[in-house]
């Protein structure tokens, strides 16, 4: 859907001018997930008028609702209408002529996902990005798929990165430094726990994003100072990752193999890092050794979401 | 020749359940693993691939949505404008993560 309708011109503007977008993931609505109970009893209130109404209805499905809460139109994602922008925009234009909407503006301001907010201030925030790479000349660079974004062809795990955000308390992150004083030629090992928590979101997009059905068969990694410069340490990270993580919910053969390098840098007397990235080199993701997609990670903190 | 059977082996593989990770393979088939030898990766190399690994303004087209945080903002905007609901479910830890 991110690919195709979601990106497409005409449903942003349709969702924009006639529509009240809302999204929720089903993951938050299950049992001990983050979703409040009004919101899932809402989502479920929804699914099954739905069903009540002989809409089709699914887990991946959009729901197109009146304001007094009855849909009128559904399009799950198995079925041919949801991620084709074309039939999606004469679905949603069918709904709007019914109901006669009028447009307007965007009842909330569009505005760019930050990321989770962090749950304490001396938090480190990590962004991780991964995406699939293609081989152009003597270069690994991400897809070109600026003429088939928002449309059907556009379908595809792929066709888009995937982001992730990773908040490291001070107990944590502090982990990933030298145990003792700092000074020119320090070596060490950062913690195999703290480092696990980001490099065990180095795989590409597929559809399985529990982290729980990853399993880390190799993870080792190492730090180097290479300078101190006016109380700020910069140092050098290599690792090396070897994890099982299955493409689908179901269990494969599918590998995430990947070196990692990356900077750390940190105040001397360790009370905060001031930048850490980390990206992979030579990543490959897949069943075995002679079927391997290459694909990119990189991970770099950010100023956490206010 | 080896390209076309590991292809195929590949689609085997991926087409167990979700049709939509076809594209994905079938493309990826198309590149050998592996990446050329850089003489150096030092930090302005790590640097330069954190940047040219970010999500671009056209992946990002999604943000462009004036998404409503949650779906009872969403009813009592729906009302006091005279607007429908439009509602995605999915699966998958958040939007960001999840981008088929």
């Amino acid at each position: 859907m991110r690919t195709s309708s979601f990106s497409n011109t005409k449903v942003i503007d349709l969702l924009n001018g006639y529509f009240v977008p809302v999204h929720i993931s089903n993951d938050e609505c299950r049992e001990g997930g983050s979703a409040p109970v009004e919101e899932r009893e809402l989502r479920d209130r929804i699914y099954r008028a739905a069903l009540e109404a002989r809409l089709d209805a699914g887990t991946v499905c959009a729901y197109l609702v009146t304001p007094e809460g009855r849909p009128v139109a559904t399009a799950p994602l198995n079925r041919d209408v949801a991620a084709d922008p074309v039939k999606l925009a004469e679905l949603m234009e069918r709904v709007i002529g019914e109901l006669g909407v009028t447009k307007g503006e965007p009842l909330v301001p569009p505005q760019p996902y930050k990321g989770p907010k962090a749950l304490s201030d001396d938090s480190l925030m990590v962004h991780v990005v991964t995406r699939y790479l293609e081989r152009k000349g003597d270069e690994l660079v991400p897809y070109d798929v600026s003429d088939s974004l928002g449309t059907k062809q556009a379908i595809g795990w792929g066709n888009l990165p995937s982001e992730s955000w990773v908040e490291l308390s001070r107990d944590d992150w502090v982990k990933l430094l030298p145990p003792g004083d700092v000074a020119a030629d320090t070596k060490w090992q950062p913690d195999a726990k703290v480092a696990a928590m980001v490099l065990n979101h180095y795989y590409p997009p597929t559809e399985n994003t529990d982290l729980a059905k990853n399993r880390l068969d190799e993870l080792s990694l190492s730090a180097k100072v290479e300078s101190i410069d006016d109380g700020v340490v910069r140092a050098r990270f290599e690792g090396r990752l070897r994890m099982k993580h299955p493409f689908y919910h179901n269990d494969d053969k599918n590998f995430v193999s990947a070196d990692t390098i990356g900077y750390v840098e940190f105040d001397a007397d360790k009370l905060r890092i001031r930048s850490l990235v980390l990206v992979t080199d030579g990543a490959t993701y897949g069943g075995n050794d002679a079927f391997l997609h290459p694909f990119g990670a990189a991970a770099r903190s950010v100023t956490p979401a206010k | 020749m080896r390209v076309r059977a590991i292809c195929v082996a590949l689609t085997s593989l991926m087409a167990m359940s979700a049709w939509c990770a076809v594209g994905t393979f079938d493309r990826a088939c198309r590149v050998q693993a592996g990446e050329p030898q850089a003489s150096r990766r030092d930090a302005d190399w790590v640097h330069q691939r954190v940047a040219a690994w970010q999500p671009t303004k056209e992946e990002r087209a999604f943000d462009e949505i004036g998404w409503v945080p949650d779906i009872r903002q969403a009813m009592r905007l729906a009302q006091e404008h005279g607007r429908p609901v439009f509602l995605f479910t999915y699966d998958g830890a958040n939007l960001a993560c999840y981008r088929c």
